[in-house]
Parts: C-alpha cells; sequence; structure tokens
C-alpha cells in the first residue's frame, strides 16, 4: 500500500480537493483507494455525501484499540472507500499525547490498512501540530498544494525547515501550485518560475476554477461530473506525476 | 403500505448468510421490479449497460475453495480484474493490458497480494464467460447516497473459447453491498426475499454459470477419492481404483497438451504411476497376460512424459536462480534456459506425438474394456479374497520393505540407493492412499504425513541429481552447437552443478531424522494395528 497525505500548513489551499479527486482517479484507474478524512471539519466526508461520526470510539482508534476498518465507509464509487471524519479528531494531538511515541502512533494504525488497499490518501488540517508530526511518519510522501503568494511560499518554506530538523529523513515532499488564477500577475509571475523555485515543485498546476468549488455544492468529486474540464485535467496530470515520483525509493533528505 | 411491508418482512427473514441473488419471476419483470423498488426506496437509476467477464481460476480451483471469485472484464482498453468473495463483496481491482496468467505477471497492489500466496506458481484459466444486459439501481440514503447497489439484468453464460452459443440464464437481481452499510443491505434483501416473493438463486452466480456450460464447481481435484467397500473383492475393488485413474488421466489429456500449466503433465504422471503401482504390486489379483501388457504399455508412456516433467522442474528451479546471481551473469542464465527450453520442446514433442499414437488410442480404449469386463476363466487365486485383507497385507509388506532399504542406505548412501528407497516410499503411499477410506484414520494419517516428509527429502535429493545430470548433458550440447554466449553459460553450468552438489549434500544430511522419524517405532505399532484391525496378520 502506497501512502499520500495532502497537508499544507496553511488552510484554504485546495487540500480537501486535491485528495478527493486523485483518491477518486486512483479508484477510476482499478485501484483499491482508501481516503481518510483527518479534518475534524469534515469536507471531505462531506463531498462524498457521507455522515461524519460524532460520538464515540476516536480514542479507542488512536489508541489502537480499535481498528480502523470498523470506520471505513463506501463511497458511491466502486473501489473507493472513506475512512469519515470524527468530531474527535479535533482533540488528536490530545490524544495521541497520551501514547507512547505519539509520531508513530498512526504508522501502527495503519497497518492493518495494508492488506485492503492499494492507495491510502490523507485528507489533514492545516498547521504544523503533533498529529501532523504523526502523519509524516506514517506516509511515504506529503503533497503539498501551494497557492501562488508569498504567503503560501513562506508556509512551504516553513515546513521545509521544520522537516530538515524533526521530519522523517526518507518523506518525499511533493508540492503543487494549487488554485493558480491566470488573471493575477503574482500567480502568472510565480508559475513562470515555478521551476526555479527551491522546494521541487511538481510540473503540474491546478487551476483557480468554480467547478472545483462546485465539488462541495453537487457533493461528488469533480472529474464524475466534469470529466474534461481544464481543472480535471490538471488534476490528472498531478496523479500521474505522483505515481510516477512514488514510483522511485525515496532519497534521504539533507 | 410499504413501509409495514419491509417491517413485517424483516422479522421473517432472519439467520444465515444475507442472499445476494434473486430470480426473477414471470410476475416480476424489471419494470415492475423497478416500480415497485422505487415505491419504497430512494433510487437513482443507471444507464442500460451490457458488459462482458470471464472468470479465471487454477485448475485445481484454489481461489474457488478459499471463497474468492476473479473476473476479468475490459473497460476502455483495459482488463480490469475484480477479486470478490462468494457474496460479491470486492476483495481487491487491478487493471492490466492483457489477459491475467500467473501471480507475477499481475501489477504490484492489493490484489496481486492477495491471491499470489494462494495460487503460487499455478496458471490462471479462464473458467466461464458471462455477458450480461441490464440496469444499475443505486439505493440512496437520505444524504443521496449510495448505500446498496442493485443489478437487475439478464445474463447469458459462454464458454471461453467461445465454441459454443451462448446460454441465456434466467433474469435475476443481484444486491451488491456497500462497506459499512450492512442494515440498508439487510432492509433491501428483506423487502426482495419477503415483500416481492422473489425467489433466492441457487448458489452463487459463478455455479449457475458454469451450470449453464455443463460444467461445476472444483469439478476436478488432484486427490483420488475412491469408497471401497472392505469386504469387496480384491478384484473389483482395483478395477474401480484403475476406472478412478483412467478418469484423472483424460481429464488432464486437454490441459496438458494445450501446455497452459505444468500441474496437467504432473496429474497425468501421477495417474500413469499410480495405475502402474497397482499393475506391479497385485500380481495375484489381476489376470496375468493382461497385466504383463498393460504394465509394459503404462511404462512406456510414463518413460515418455517423463524427461518433460523433469524439464518443467528444472525450468522453474532456474527461474529462482536469477536472485542468486549478480545480474552481469542473467545473458549466460538466459543461454542456458534457451537450451533447456529447446529440450523442452523436443521433449514435449516427441510426447503429443505419443498421446497422438494409435498405439495410445489403442492403449485407451482396451484398457477401459479390460477395466469394465470381468476377469473369468482368467481369475488370480487371490481375486476373490477381501480388499481389506490383500490391501493391509501389501502396506505392511512394503512398509518393511522401506524401512529395510532405508536402514541399509542411510546415512551415506549412493544417489541410486535413495532413489530406490523413494520408489518404496512412492509405493506405500499410493497404497495407503488408495485404501485410506477403509483404514482407521488415527492410524493411516500420521504414517502418511511422515512419509509425505520423508518423500520431499528424497524428491528434493532426486531432482537435484536429475538436474545436475541434465545440466552435463546441457553444457555438451552447448559445446557442440556454440551459440552466442556459449562460454559464460558453459561458467555458469558447471557453478550450479557445483551448488546443486552441495544442496544436495545438505538435503542428505537431512535424510537421517526424515528416516528416523518415518521408521520410528510409534509408526510402526499403528500399522500394525491397522493390519490387525482389518484381520490381517503382520
Amino acid at each position: 500500500m502506497k501512502t499520500l497525505a495532502c497537508y499544507s500548513i496553511k488552510g484554504g489551499v485546495g487540500k480537501t480537493a486535491a485528495a478527493s479527486v486523485l483518491a477518486y482517479l486512483a479508484a477510476q484507474q482499478g485501484k483499491r483507494v482508501l481516503l481518510w478524512d483527518l479534518d475534524p471539519q469534515g469536507a471531505a466526508t462531506f463531498c462524498f455525501r457521507v455522515k461524519p461520526k460524532t460520538r464515540g470510539g476516536a480514542k479507542k482508534l488512536l489508541h489502537g484499540k480499535r481498528n480502523p476498518v470498523s470506520l471505513v465507509r463506501g463511497t458511491d464509487y466502486e473501489g473507493l472507500d472513506l475512512l469519515r471524519a470524527h468530531f474527535a479528531f479535533r482533540n488528536m494531538d490530545r490524544i495521541l499525547d497520551e501514547t507512547r511515541k505519539p509520531t508513530r502512533q498512526l504508522g501502527r494504525l495503519i497497518r492493518p490498512l495494508a492488506r485492503e488497499y492499494d492507495w491510502l490518501i490523507f485528507d489533514c488540517p492545516p498547521g504544523i501540530t503533533l498529529s501532523a508530526e504523526a502523519v509524516f511518519f506514517a506516509v511515504d510522501a506529503l503533497l503539498v498544494p501551494t497557492v501562488p503568494t508569498t504567503l503560501s511560499l513562506r508556509a512551504l518554506e516553513q515546513l521545509h525547515w521544520y522537516l530538515r530538523r524533526k521530519g522523517p529523513s526518507n518523506l518525499r515532499v511533493l508540492p503543487f501550485l494549487s488554485m493558480v488564477d491566470g488573471r493575477k500577475s503574482l500567480h502568472r509571475q510565480v508559475c513562470q518560475q515555478a521551476a526555479a523555485l527551491p522546494f521541487g515543485f511538481l510540473a503540474s498546476h491546478v487551476p483557480y476554477a468554480s467547478e472545483v468549488e462546485q465539488m462541495a455544492v453537487r457533493r461528488t468529486p469533480l472529474p464524475a461530473y466534469a470529466r474534461s474540464s481544464r481543472a480535471t485535467r490538471a488534476f490528472a496530470a498531478l496523479w500521474d506525476e505522483v505515481q510516477v515520483a512514488l514510483q522511485t525509493p525515496a532519497k534521504r533528505r539533507k | 403500505m410499504d413501509k409495514d411491508l419491509i417491517r413485517a418482512s424483516s422479522l421473517r427473514l432472519r439467520a444465515g448468510a444475507t442472499p445476494t441473488r434473486f430470480t426473477l419471476t414471470a410476475d416480476h419483470d424489471p419494470a415492475t421490479l423497478n416500480h415497485e423498488l422505487a415505491a419504497s426506496f430512494k433510487l437513482r437509476h443507471g444507464r442500460d449497460s451490457e458488459r462482458e467477464a470471464v472468470y479465471f481460476d487454477t485448475f485445481d480451483w484454489r481461489l474457488y475453495f478459499k471463497g474468492l471469485r476473479l473476473s476479468a472484464s475490459e473497460q476502455r482498453g483495459v482488463i480490469l480484474l475484480r477479486l470478490e468473495s462468494g457474496d460479491g463483496q470486492l476483495r481487491g481491482r487491478a487493471s492490466v493490458s492483457t489477459a491475467p496468467a500467473f501471480a507475477a505477471d499481475l501489477p504490484p497492489g492489493q490484489l496481486r497480494d492477495e491471491i499470489s500466496g494462494l495460487i503460487r506458481m499455478r496458471r490462471l484459466l479462464p473458467l466461464v464467460g458471462v455477458h450480461s444486459h441490464g440496469e444499475t439501481l443505486s439505493v440512496l440514503d437520505k444524504q443521496g447516497k449510495t448505500v446498496v447497489r442493485v443489478y437487475v439484468e439478464q445474463s447469458e453464460a459462454f464458454d471461453p473459447e467461445r465454441r459454443e452459443p451462448r446460454r441465456p440464464l434466467s433474469p435475476s437481481v443481484h444486491i451488491v453491498p456497500v462497506r459499512g452499510y450492512k442494515a440498508e443491505r439487510r432492509r433491501l434483501t428483506e423487502f426482495i426475499a419477503s415483500g416481492l416473493g422473489l425467489p433466492e438463486a441457487d448458489g452463487d452466480a459463478l455455479t449457475e454459470l458454469l451450470a449453464a456450460i455443463g460444467r461445476r464447481p472444483a469439478d476436478y481435484t488432484s486427490r483420488l477419492v475412491v469408497e471401497l467397500d472392505p469386504d469387496a473383492p480384491a478384484d473389483a475393488a482395483l478395477r474401480r481404483i484403475l476406472r478412478a485413474l483412467l478418469d484423472k488421466m483424460k481429464a488432464n489429456e486437454d490441459g496438458l497438451r494445450s501446455n497452459l500449466d505444468t500441474e496437467f503433465l504432473h496429474d497425468f504422471r501421477v495417474a500413469v504411476r499410480r495405475t502402474r503401482s497397482i499393475l506391479g504390486q497385485f500380481k495375484d489379483v489381476l489376470p496375468e497376460g493382461p497385466r504383463h501388457h498393460f504394465a509394459a504399455e503404462f511404462r512406456w508412456l510414463g518413460g515418455l512424459s517423463g524427461p518433460v516433467r523433469d524439464l518443467d522442474v528444472h525450468l522453474m528451479a532456474l527461474s529462482n536462480e536469477n536472485a542468486n546471481l549478480p545480474p552481469e551473469r542473467y545473458p549466460a542464465l538466459d543461454v542456458l534456459r534457451d537450451q533447456l527450453c529447446h529440450d523442452h520442446d523436443a521433449e514435449r514433442k516427441n510426447f503429443i506425438a505419443a498421446l497422438d499414437s494409435k498405439r495410445y488410442a489403442r492403449l485407451l480404449s482396451k484398457w477401459k474394456t479390460f477395466l469394465d469386463k470381468d476377469s473369468g476363466k482368467n481369475r488370480q487365486p487371490a481375486a476373490a479374497t477381501p480388499i481389506v485383507r490383500i490391501a493391509s497385507q501389501r502396506i505392511w509388506k512394503r512398509y518393511r520393505r522401506a524401512e529395510k532399504d532405508g536402514r541399509e542406505v542411510a546415512p551415506h548412501g549412493e544417489p541410486e540407493a535413495l532413489h530406490q528407497l523413494r520408489i518404496d516410499c512412492k509405493k506405500l503411499r499410493y497404497l495407503l492412499e488408495f485404501f485410506r477410506g477403509m483404514f482407521d484414520a488415527d492410524a493411516a494419517d500420521p504414517l502418511i504425513k511422515s512419509l509425505k516428509q520423508l518423500q520431499d527429502i528424497l524428491g528434493e535429493h532426486q531432482d537435484l541429481q536429475v538436474q545436475q545430470d541434465r545440466l552435463r548433458k546441457t553444457a555438451r550440447d552447448l559445446g557442440k552447437s556454440r551459440p552466442s554466449g556459449w562460454v559464460d553459460a558453459l561458467l555458469l553450468t558447471g557453478g550450479l552443478i557445483e551448488r546443486q552438489s552441495q544442496r544436495q549434500a545438505t538435503v542428505r544430511q537431512r535424510f537421517s531424522a526424515g528416516f528416523s522419524q518415518f521408521a520410528h517405532t510409534r509408526n510402526r505399532a499403528r500399522l500394525r494395528r491397522l493390519v490387525e484391525a482389518a484381520g490381517g496378520d503382520p
């Protein structure tokens, strides 16, 4: 099983959209995919029309006393399952902190899922917290949506700085430009210089598009209703890049 | 009314596995069913669609016995593989560009992980195809989310070779569960079963499809199971076993001709060897003239298939050698493999020619006639003796012989002596397996187990010996034909012979322990008990 986390220190950068669309595309390719909504807001859960869990079980789950499989729900799309958001995930840092080796807890938790899925994709909440650190140690790669603005690039720099000091050395970091608005000169400028940016950006840019926002209205993943839109094509190219990046063994970060 | 109907039907249908397939009756055509479901459930109608899929399993039904179904269907130019449990739960998916053959050909992922340990080196063979057209209905919850899927479809079965026209099946309703929505699935199932009164389909979909093309699941097993009456005359009982062995030979003939899986040849050979073993061990039961004739004919057949099987085993062993060699030696290994494949093709051609010969056809037809008729005036003295007595005597005698031979060769015996012991053990094993049903399983089974362990050691030893002999011959052939890269291949062959000789020495070291286990007094006591219980005198 390959594991990927859509993560960013900043909020509102398109993590949920990326996680949902990539999970859908992987399932369409014939893979078995689990999308784990770690965000207590449950946006991905909402988009797939699943009711979030509000009571009971989260503590046991995070303490490793409950099999995560019991929280899994099938979605409308064959091959794609969802581990729905739990409101108690808002206390995840505290619950993890009660365990031994809290940053390794999530990695232990996902082990039974490896027998059932080809891909596990996390939709993470924003911020650098203990739970984010647990995600860093559990996954093969971080997919970091980055809006082409100064503050987003600064957040990415902070992430790199943090991972150099405290992150696992073999974690791949795959930033990509998200919500690119061609009408804005700053966005255009950053996109043109993307290859020269220091963080190894993926080549695909996901445009800012109203049909992406429609996902929450339609509660359906983008490619299911806008198969050939520009945003869908951009996500498909991004997914191809992610797969290629994860085929090669990770280099140890210096 | 419908809610009451659902509630009432929920109470009636309980216990056991939730049925997943129902047959549509004359009162319930697809349109009526649609209407009735829509009155009680929130539905989304999918498009009418046509689909075609082919089910796969190994020749010995390894997936079926684990409750798994593997199907392949073509969608937009790629082949989508689905692994399901018997109740339709999805267990794995993968997309491939060509029809699946071996586990190693499947893309890495969860489906391959799930089945590779089960099927190992066996080939996936197409079992039956299904062509369906119909509609997919999604049952929705309040959020408009699919909680159960329903396929209302008309299917036709076809044999994968498409030699025969498609066979229509009764229209059916499939309930496909969505993970995490058990209650909703049960509610729908109960409504269809009790509320609408649709009959549950017999067996699962695969069973029904197979029945339509005249097959049934697990219609072939490598094991020989013949029920024998212990008091039956020996002559009649042996003929029953021999008839079952003839069926096994015939069942494997098509498969070994198509050369899709080496195991067809293996099972064919085992049936021939078992037949020869009976002809050789029951001289006082079977009439002498025909026995001599058929023993010679089956020896001819066994002799022709032996080299093909040896080369099958050798090529499989060679495919594991990659792991032991540095990549720069792979080209030399390829030259060696090509030479062995060349030999294999030649031996196989010989063997298939024998199967196509008049001699083989005559052998089978005469053999069948012999098995079906009574011995008459040629009846041998022990022909009327109860089989249980004869069998127990033979087993005891064969055990003592193996025990004696084993003590003489152990622990530093020559390869020939170990091979002889291997043959003794095989004969004993066949006897125990032929007549196992007549004896106390507590006595027979542990004996078979320890015999199997000893045979594994002896078999590995013999395979390594045969492979070394073959490599020497191959080296001579390479020296004569001198293909490109032959010098490196020769050097590699020398290294392989050396390594196999070392492995053989290691295997030989395990022989003493295996033999002691087999010849333990406990086993002898078990066997004594077995013979005495059968009224014999050890």
